[in-house]
């Protein structure tokens, strides 16, 4: 299958904390670094990784709702391939017709003084692909429906909805456009159980049935797990390791793979919490660090290589890319038995 | 030996006013927590999990208003007060705030003054209600910063929330609420916005604080393999009520109403990965709270559902052990049936 979506070397700097609330900046910090990355037409792919490794601002990069700094990010779509870093302001506004994104708050990206009809019809018309309300109406209710909004729901305001409700209302907002590409940023995780199910069965129908391609970020990987083909690891901006999803649950490669899967909370309430676990946190990446970012939290670290070399996101054994000095030699715990 | 909690809520019910009518949004809830215990509340988003943990320190917004019940909590000096005949404004309440009810809200990102470093908004806490003079309390502070894993806590003292990420605002929001050592710590969804590695660092040293100075926990997820891991106690919330309720494994292994048989079918699971992708939620949808049905308010969803019983008033309560019960017309049928059938044999 041909990609979608092809990332390379995509950067995005943030000028660093300043000193006291009006003090002057800092070094920059690296948020997305030099980042490579395919997604394939159809495909779902994952992003998970530490609070503030990026994946926000990944996410927002590809789009560019968030400038990068470096890099280039191409679309291969229906109406030909672009490169999204090239585009003016007016051809990315239409690019956008193609690629839209589902923001961590539902809460906030949706217009407190706008019908949920108006709502997702705005983009329609915005966009020119509806002249006005009226040829906007069939569609919108078609995609409301298939998203589990009932017609009478549609005239009510945002404020009258649930978490989860909302959470449908905006997912509608970018099906309405007919994407090829979403992003969906932490759509479930304030959301009960069944209304998570809920919402994961409409992308996986919509994902099927339109062929869409998704860009899924979360901190659940069972979650994850259950969306995405393929899943990308991230640590402090760098991709460290990816894989096919059976693969990487199986025999992680990287040691931060490994805690992370060691730390996912079982079901069961007699089976102990995190076992091969990392203490701490990560500690900012900018221009001076050296060495294996993960380094200072590994238990498997050497003195000498992973103090000093940065290990490349390199091919190791079949097909598997991870970025370790020792990733062909350590055997990880994962889950075998998936 | 009932009488050895630390925290019991009876009867609370809490209405929202709305163009002069008064809806409930939490009836009729009962629950106690011992010393030491987790006890969970789980439940649909929006069922008022929330609210039920904001009334017990009366910090309940305007127009939400507690029509009903008691909050008994036993206070430092071994006396059982009814916080709810409190003033909410009252120096009685604010004694409690803290130092001996702590509480980690849902949002971290609001629960910080921007214009105060992290440092001066824990030692705040510190200072009105401990006895230290300022480089002790400096150095408390720093000590708790660092047990909830921020790698430099020397340093994060004297920073602004804004040059913390989510991450770690929830985790100094956790060290401030535990500061004091807190005879109960109150904790809304603590740790949906942390990586499962902090999150389980954070679990980790919840359960050590439990183990050393006997704290008390109301814990509030949705993720629950957060709450099989956390929880000794779980009770089930739906439209306002309390479903089920009892020990974490009899909740997990044996749930009885059919609203936690749903939710727990709606869990994804990493030994399913690859089989069949579709999840299973529960039918239907909860009703708008304007329309609080007569009988059982999961009447309309459940699969069990008797025509002419479960519509008639919520359900008695049917104990299925000396701590597991169950309001749910069906299972008391069940229970009932049984019974007779043992008789009868
Ligand atoms: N507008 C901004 N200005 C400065 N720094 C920023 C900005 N946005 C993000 N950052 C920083 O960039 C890094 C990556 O943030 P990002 O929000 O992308 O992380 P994330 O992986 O999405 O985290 P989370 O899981 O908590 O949502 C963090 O260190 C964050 O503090
Ligand atoms: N300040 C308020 N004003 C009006 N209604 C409110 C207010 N706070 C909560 N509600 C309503 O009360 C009900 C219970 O809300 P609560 O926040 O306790 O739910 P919850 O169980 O904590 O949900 P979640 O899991 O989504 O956090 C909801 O229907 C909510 O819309
Ligand atoms: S390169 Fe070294 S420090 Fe980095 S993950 Fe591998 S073993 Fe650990
Ligand atoms: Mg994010
Ligand atoms: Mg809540």
């Amino acid at each position: 299958m041909s990609n979608l979506i092809e990332v390379e070397n995509l950067t995005v700097e943030f000028s660093g904390p300043s000193k006291g609330l009006f003090g002057k900046k800092g070094t920059p910090i690296t948020a997305v670094d030099d980042v490579s990355l395919y997604i394939k037409k159809g495909e779902a792919l994952g992003l998970v990784g530490e609070s503030g490794s990026g994946k926000t601002t990944f996410g927002r990069a590809l789009l560019r709702l968030q400038e990068p700094t470096s890099g280039q990010v191409k679309m291969h779509g229906q109406s030909g391939s672009k490169v999204i870093t090239d585009l003016d302001a007016k051809s990315l506004r239409k690019a956008w017709q193609e690629m839209q994104m589902v923001f961590q708050d539902p809460q906030s990206s949706l217009n407190p003084r706008m019908t949920v009809m108006d709502s997702i019809a705005e983009s329609l018309i915005v966009n020119g692909l509806a002249k006005n309300m009226e040829a906007a109406k069939p569609r919108v209710l078609e995609v409301a429906q298939s998203c589990g909004l009932s017609v009478d729901q549609l005239s009510r305001y945002p404020h009258a909805f649930s978490g989860g409700q909302r959470q449908r209302i905006s997912i509608a907002r970018a099906l309405v456009m007919q994407p090829e590409f979403i992003i969906c940023d932490e759509p479930v995780s304030a959301l009960d159980v069944s209304i998570q199910a809920q919402i994961l069965n409409l992308l996986i129908d919509q994902q099927q049935e339109l062929d869409l391609t998704l860009l899924f970020i979360s901190h659940d990987l069972i979650v994850v797990a259950y969306i995405c083909d393929r899943i990308a690891v991230m640590y402090l901006g760098n991709i460290i390791e990816i894989a096919p999803t059976k693969d990487l649950f199986k025999l992680p490669l990287h040691p931060y793979t490994e805690a992370l899967m060691s730390a996912i909370p079982s079901d069961d309430p007699d089976q102990q919490l995190m076992q091969a676990g990392i203490s701490g946190e990560a500690i900012g990446n900018d221009a001076t660090r050296q060495g294996c970012l993960f380094a200072p939290r590994c238990q498997y670290a050497d003195k000498d290589k992973c103090q000093n070399v940065k290990p490349p996101l390199t091919e190791v054994n079949n097909n598997r890319l991870v970025a370790c000095h020792y990733a062909d030699k350590l055997t990880l715990n994962g889950f075998e038995t998936i | 030996m009932s009488d050895d909690y630390l925290l019991k809520v009876e009867d609370l019910t809490i209405s929202l006013d709305v163009d002069k009518a008064s809806i409930p949004i939490v009836e009729g809830v009962n629950f106690a927590i011992k010393p030491g215990r987790v006890f969970a509340l789980v439940g649909e988003s929006g069922s008022g999990k929330t609210i039920v943990s904001l009334s017990i320190l009366r910090l309940l917004g305007k127009g939400v208003r507690i029509t009903g019940g008691k909050i008994l909590f036993k206070d430092n000096n071994g006396k059982t007060v009814d916080i709810l005949k409190l003033n909410p404004k009252g120096k009685d309440i604010q004694a409690i705030r803290a130092a001996q009810i702590g509480m980690i809200f849902q949002e971290p990102m609001s629960s910080f003054s921007p214009v105060h470093t992290i440092g001066n908004q824990i030692e705040e806490v510190v200072n009105l209600h401990l006895d230290l003079d300022k480089k002790q309390a400096r150095q408390k502070c720093i000590e708790m910063l660092g047990k909830v894993g921020i790698v430099n806590p020397e340093r994060a003292f004297d920073q602004y929330p804004f040059e913390f990420s989510g991450g770690m605002r929830q985790r100094a929001m956790i060290a401030r609420a535990m500061i004091c050592n807190p005879k109960l710590l109150i904790a809304d969804e603590p740790t949906t916005a942390l990586d499962v590695t902090i999150q389980a660092q954070i679990l980790k040293l919840m359960k050590n604080l439990q183990n050393e100075l006997n704290m008390a926990n109301l814990f509030i997820s949705h993720n629950i393999g957060v709450i099989a891991q956390i929880a000794d106690d779980v009770a089930i919330m739906y439209m306002g009520k309390i479903v089920e309720q009892g020990p974490v494994r009899d909740i997990l292994r044996k749930p009885q109403h059919p609203y936690t048989k749903g939710l727990l079918r709606a869990i994804p699971h990493l030994a399913d990965i690859g089989r069949s992708r579709r999840l299973e939620p529960i039918a239907g949808s909860v009703p708008n709270l304007f329309e609080r049905p007569n009988g059982c308010p999961f009447a309309a969803r459940c699969s069990q559902f008797i025509e002419n019983i479960c519509d008639r008033g919520f359900p008695e309560k049917t104990k299925l052990s000396p701590d597991h019960s169950v309001f749910c017309y069906a299972v008391a049928q069940d229970v009932n049936g049984s019974q007779m059938q043992e008789v009868v044999a």
